[in-house]
């Protein structure tokens, strides 16, 4: 995830799903809980952008499709969304 | 003489992804709009995308999911479990790991009522062997989905279909997805590709590299598989449009598939469901790039009496139509070509359940 061009610091960044906020890194392991198509992954860290006001957002997912087995390994489809979101202040 | 079959129709929420995802309705109010609609009786539903924590399931929740079905009159056809051999970043799962991964699945499926579990094609034929004692006791029917970029023809298919015949029981067969037999690419995702900024060029250069392919025939093996697959990335990068390119790859070998409607005969016997899928219906009511009507007119000359679950595709890049009125118009399609073939689709719920229930009962009548 970047935000205005800015990545998260890599020690602060972490990923909440089902209930649990984790590192990336600890996903790759996890081969027992699923991420439900319709809930949201919540991303929290520190970047160092304006707390208020417009934003370009950018997210890059790399999915593995564990089905499809290729000659190359395991299907990895890689997709990117770029936004404009306004941030709102708590 | 055969006596003419008549499909059962239905539908997966596979179709409805886009509006599920997008959360305009969940999995209650999907189930009551294909009743609502008609677009039943026949129901299918994969297991992971639509029950939050499949395939550990609660009591309450199979007992709601049970209540819902028996309240709209549908009729379970298929759950569609995952054959998710590379869930490890690491390794492959085991063969033993694969076992036990899918019978957890298997059983959870039959725990919500579905009497047939579609499986998929990473499964060999000594795993299939070793999953039978599990359908027997589940009393589920399992079925290997032939998919793009597989076919009837292709070696894992036939390796299958070999081991079926020596087993000879009525739980192991196929699911017929016609994405295998298609005649085009849809002009729906031509169109997708136009807006992400695909050339002319382009778009009638892989329209006829497909077309090309169709006229080979299938890939006999995977290699062959794999030198078409980098054949549409490389096409795409010549063309200037190098990020679309294993998009286009994927879909332009893994969703249309070149084999021919009459390929489907050789392992017949043993479709035990089928997926009616399509990628959207043109202004006449035709589905430009699935011959629909051949494919119904060889399910009632071969006397099939299973299920078809319309399964609409096209959702992945067609965002401006809606997925319900595109089901309901591929739907009076295969009416109108059962109609024309002879005979009829199956619309009644009991009569369905009572059909469902005989066909997937009865032995394999191969050749």
């Amino acid at each position: 995830v970047h935000i205005d061009g800015e990545p998260f610091s890599p020690e602060s960044v972490r990923y909440e799903l089902n209930g649990r906020e984790r590192r990336l890194e600890e996903f790759a392991e996890l081969v027992d809980e699923s991420w439900f198509t319709t809930d949201s992954l919540t991303v929290s860290g520190d970047i160092d952008v304006a707390a208020s006001g417009q934003h370009d957002v950018l997210v890059n997912l790399k999915l593995y499709i564990p089905y499809i087995v290729t000659a190359h390994g395991v299907l990895m489809i890689d997709e990117s969304l770029e936004t404009q979101m306004t941030a709102e202040s708590r | 003489m055969t006596e003419s079959g008549r499909p059962i129709q239905g539908v997966t929420l596979y179709s409805f992804t886009r509006a599920f995802h997008a959360r305009q309705v969940d999995l209650e109010g999907l189930i009551r709009r294909v009743a609502a609609d008609g677009m039943g009786p026949g129901l299918e539903i994969i297991g992971f995308s639509s029950f939050r924590g499949f395939p550990h399931l609660d009591d309450a929740f199979v007992d709601w999911f049970q209540g819902i079905v028996a309240e709209t009159g549908l009729v379970l056809t298929a759950c569609a479990v995952n054959t998710d051999v590379g869930i490890r970043r690491d390794r492959l799962l085991t063969d033993d790991e694969l076992i036990d991964y899918m019978e957890l699945q298997i059983s959870a499926a039959a725990r919500l009522g579905f009497p047939l579990a579609r499986v998929q094609i990473s499964l060999s034929p000594d795993s299939m062997e070793r999953l039978l004692p599990v359908a027997e006791r589940h009393g589920i029917t399992l079925g290997i989905e032939v998919h793009a970029h597989h076919h009837p023809h292709h070696p894992q298919v036939q390796a299958l279909r070999d081991r079926y015949e020596s087993l000879g029981s009525p739980l192991l067969g196929f699911v017929a997805d016609w994405g295998t037999t298609t005649s085009g690419l849809a002009p729906s995702m031509v169109e997708a590709y136009r807006r992400r900024g695909a050339s002319p060029a382009l778009i009638e250069a892989a329209q006829q590299l497909w077309a090309q392919y169709h006229d080979e025939g299938p890939p006999p093996t995977e290699p062959a598989h794999g030198a078409r697959f980098g054949s549409f990335i490389e096409l795409a990068g010549r063309h200037g449009s190098p990020e679309l390119g294993i998009d286009l790859a994927i879909n332009a070998t893994g969703l249309f598939g070149p084999a021919l409607v009459d390929s489907w005969l050789e392992i017949m016997p043993w479709v035990r469901h089928v997926h009616g899928k399509f990628f959207g219906i043109d202004a006449a009511g035709e589905e430009p790039s699935v011959p629909v009507r051949q494919l119904i007119a060889q399910l009632v000359d071969v006397g099939y009496t299973g299920a078809i679950s319309s399964e609409y595709e096209g959702w992945h890049w067609n965002h401006w139509d809606d997925a319900f009125g595109i089901v309901a118009g591929e739907q009076a399609l295969q009416r109108a070509a059962a109609a024309e073939a002879g005979s009829r689709m199956v619309l009644d719920a009991a009569e369905a359940r009572a059909q469902l229930g005989a066909h997937l009962a009865g032995p394999i009548r191969a050749g």
